[in-house]
């Protein structure tokens, strides 16, 4: 589904990202774990085309497609979604209208009907019990003064709505006690399937308890050092990240 | 030759209208408009070496041909489902006409609506009421004055609160180079109330020139609600006065909303005359392609205990300029005033201009004030939230804009949906910053 080859990044001339290579097949679920400032909220605002950065090496083929030439909203339409670390508030802007024009432009892509009103209110309330969030969302603005634990769960329930083949949550887990972090990973396994695949950008060992990967990837020094089953995160969480790197430039 | 551009005719034109006139209108108001012509003569339309117009640029209007019009087109009445129960009164290239008005029955029968002339004719109360001077620059205010055809006078008695929306509607279907001289007096009674709208709208796509007057006196606890929409065609040119007297404890609220005409000017000048008065007034305006759009509000605190806001917010693409003016002045015996004011403006574009001033004055002891602009641009991380959820460019742009403009809110319920149509609507044109097609 997913191939990333050999891509370098750069912002402000500053190399983030420095030969990375990942593959993601369908059904698979990946987390990318390793310490701060390795370049892994760079790579997930990289897949979802965030602008700013500068691609200086490599290709990521999506679906057999050159993902890197796609606009945001055009890989959100094929299946792209990017759950942020710090959702934006948007004033003015009503939460349930906001993910209704979301859903119909992505309908609308696929060359489906687009859902009135009405319709759309019924998948939305059916949708939001997956994250236990309550209507009084609904008519709130885009995040706007939602607690931080609010808008992680709007996230998933935006995510939720949308149904997207490749979902890419980045940190989601941070700043989350351990009832909404169940929450979020209930949510997230709900739309687990083989069809679909995930990547989970984490700091943590927690969130691979409620969400189990099939792959564990350590990211440092812009590229990935390390790659395991799910015994590797519980390595990392005991040895720490120092550990990986010592083992690779020593290999180096 | 036109009015504007020709000093013969426009004499001509002056003597014809009077000798009309000097059955109908008292010698009072005569002597008013006489006066009247002599100072727009001598002073001619304002230009950028005067403080308060130096931002307008009204060169274009000086050359044109503006005069008197000529009408082909049969008129249309609004097409918004929610004023379908209100009342009202259609004013066709700036004259009342009774046989297009709509609901007038339903007005309670104490309600006086006739023809200005006419009332002055039989009230000299009138005198007071009329022709308030205006602090900053009266050319404008003579030009009406000497030339208007009619007027409308509107009268709500003491104690009558009107349960339906009254509807000024200003339609203009002359042709190339008219001038429009829509006339309005309102008066509102103790402890009455009322919902007013003006609407400004062109059924042509003929450049002609309106130049409207409303004075507007609010008696003792009077309440007006009040909503003006420009929304004339892309090449005429609206220019507007707003003069309110406020009396002991009257309410006024004003939201003006505009998003018409290719130079336009609409001022509001409201006196708080009495003690304990409230005045709340917003303005949301849209200008994009080659629109220039100047809105100049000025409250006055006379007396104690008033307290007014100010809120206007601007948003401006393409090669447009948006100009926003606004002076409280507190005068000396005005303590326990409580004044705010703001003026927060979007630029859509790089070519796009914002001149926000606002200003306060202040003369007495023990007052509560505060003012301030801000001038911004959308949120890239916003935008990139919006299409990271497949929303296009051209709608997240829309969509933040909207969010923007959403502090602005019409002052009744009834109509809420419907603005919101027309709000949507209105930002669809914009272009954020794109190429825009010559109209």
């Amino acid at each position: 589904m997913l191939e990333i080859k050999n891509l370098s990044v750069s912002v402000d001339n500053k190399q983030i990202l420095n030969g990375l290579n990942l593959s993601v097949k369908a059904g698979e679920v990946h987390a990318i774990m390793g310490p701060n400032g390795s370049g892994k909220s760079t790579l997930a605002h990289i897949l979802a085309g965030k602008p700013g950065y500068e691609i200086i090496g490599g290709e990521i083929i999506y679906q057999g497609k050159n993902l890197l030439a796609m606009e945001p909203e055009l890989r959100a339409c094929e299946g792209i979604f990017l759950a942020f670390q710090y959702p934006v508030e948007i004033s003015g802007v009503n939460n349930l209208y906001f993910l209704k024009e979301a859903y119909n432009a992505i309908r609308r892509h696929r060359a489906e009907k687009a859902l009135d009103a009405m319709d759309f209110l019924k998948l939305a309330k059916e949708k939001m019990k997956l994250v236990e969030l309550n209507e009084s969302f609904f008519n709130r603005n885009v995040n706007e003064g939602f607690s931080g634990g609010e808008k992680k769960r709007n996230e998933i329930f935006q995510m939720a709505i949308l149904d997207p083949t490749l979902a890419i949550l980045d940190e989601t887990d941070s700043g989350l006690d351990i009832d909404a972090l169940k929450t979020v990973a209930s949510g997230v396994n709900h739309l687990r399937n083989e069809k679909k695949a995930i990547i989970l950008v984490t700091h943590y060992q927690r969130l691979l308890d409620y969400i189990k990967p099939d792959f564990v990837h350590v990211l440092a020094q812009g590229k990935i050092i390390k790659s395991g089953d799910a015994t590797l995160a519980l390595r990392l969480e005991e040895e720490g990240y120092s550990w990986a790197l010592e083992k690779e430039n020593a290999r180096a | 030759m036109g009015i504007l551009s020709s000093i013969k005719k426009r004499e001509e034109t002056f003597k014809e209208r009077l000798s009309l006139l000097e059955k109908k209108e008292p010698s009072w108001f005569l002597e008013q408009r006489r006066d009247a012509f002599k100072q727009f003569s001598k002073t001619g339309l304002p230009t950028r070496k005067d403080e308060e117009w130096k931002y307008l640029n009204l060169s274009p209007l000086s050359a044109a041909d503006f005069g008197e019009g000529k009408t082909t087109q049969k008129v249309t009445l609004p097409d918004w489902p929610s004023l379908a129960d209100t009342i009202i009164i259609t004013i066709v290239n700036g004259k009342w006409d009774a046989k297009l008005s709509h609901n007038l029955k339903e007005l309670p029968k104490e309600v006086v609506i006739s023809n200005l002339s006419d009332a002055m004719g039989s009230r000299i109360d009138l005198k007071k009421n009329i022709n308030h001077p205006v602090a900053d620059s009266n050319s404008l205010l003579f030009l009406n004055t000497a030339f208007f055809d009619c007027g409308l006078f509107l009268s709500i008695p003491d104690k009558t609160a009107v349960k339906k929306a009254i509807v000024l509607w200003h339609i203009v279907t002359h042709q190339e180079n008219s001038l429009v001289l829509p006339r309005s007096l309102i008066t509102l009674g103790k402890s009455s109330k009322l919902d007013l709208v003006e609407f400004f709208m062109g059924q042509t796509e003929a450049s002609y020139l309106t130049n409207n007057v409303t004075e507007i006196v609010l008696g003792e606890s009077s309440q007006l609600n009040h909503l003006r929409i420009q929304d004339e065609n892309k090449n005429s040119h609206h220019f507007s006065l707003t003069h309110v007297s406020q009396s002991y404890q009257s309410r006024y609220t004003s939201a003006s909303f505009s998003s018409g005409a290719h130079i336009s000017r609409q001022q509001c000048h409201v006196m708080m005359d009495a003690e304990k008065t409230q005045c709340n007034l917003s303005g949301l305006f849209i200008a994009g392609h080659n629109q220039q759009m100047d809105h100049h509000v000025r409250i006055d605190h006379l007396k104690p205990e008033g307290t007014s806001s100010t809120l206007f917010k601007g948003i401006v693409d393409g090669e447009a300029k948006g100009i926003f003016n606004g002076k409280v002045i507190v005068h000396p015996n005005a303590w326990h005033t409580d004044a705010w004011q703001k003026s927060n403006n979007l630029l859509l574009s790089p070519e796009a201009e914002i001149d926000p001033k606002p200003q306060l004055e202040i003369f007495a002891h023990d007052v509560k004030c505060s003012h301030g602009a801000t001038v911004g641009a959308l949120d890239p991380m916003a935008l990139f939230y919006l299409n990271s959820r497949g929303i296009s460019l051209q709608k997240a742009q829309e969509l933040l804009t909207y969010g923007f403009a959403h502090e602005f809110q019409v002052p009744f319920d009834w109509m809420k949906n419907n603005f919101e149509c027309f709000l949507t609507q209105k930002l669809t044109g914009l272009k954020f910053g794109g190429a825009y097609e010559e109209v």
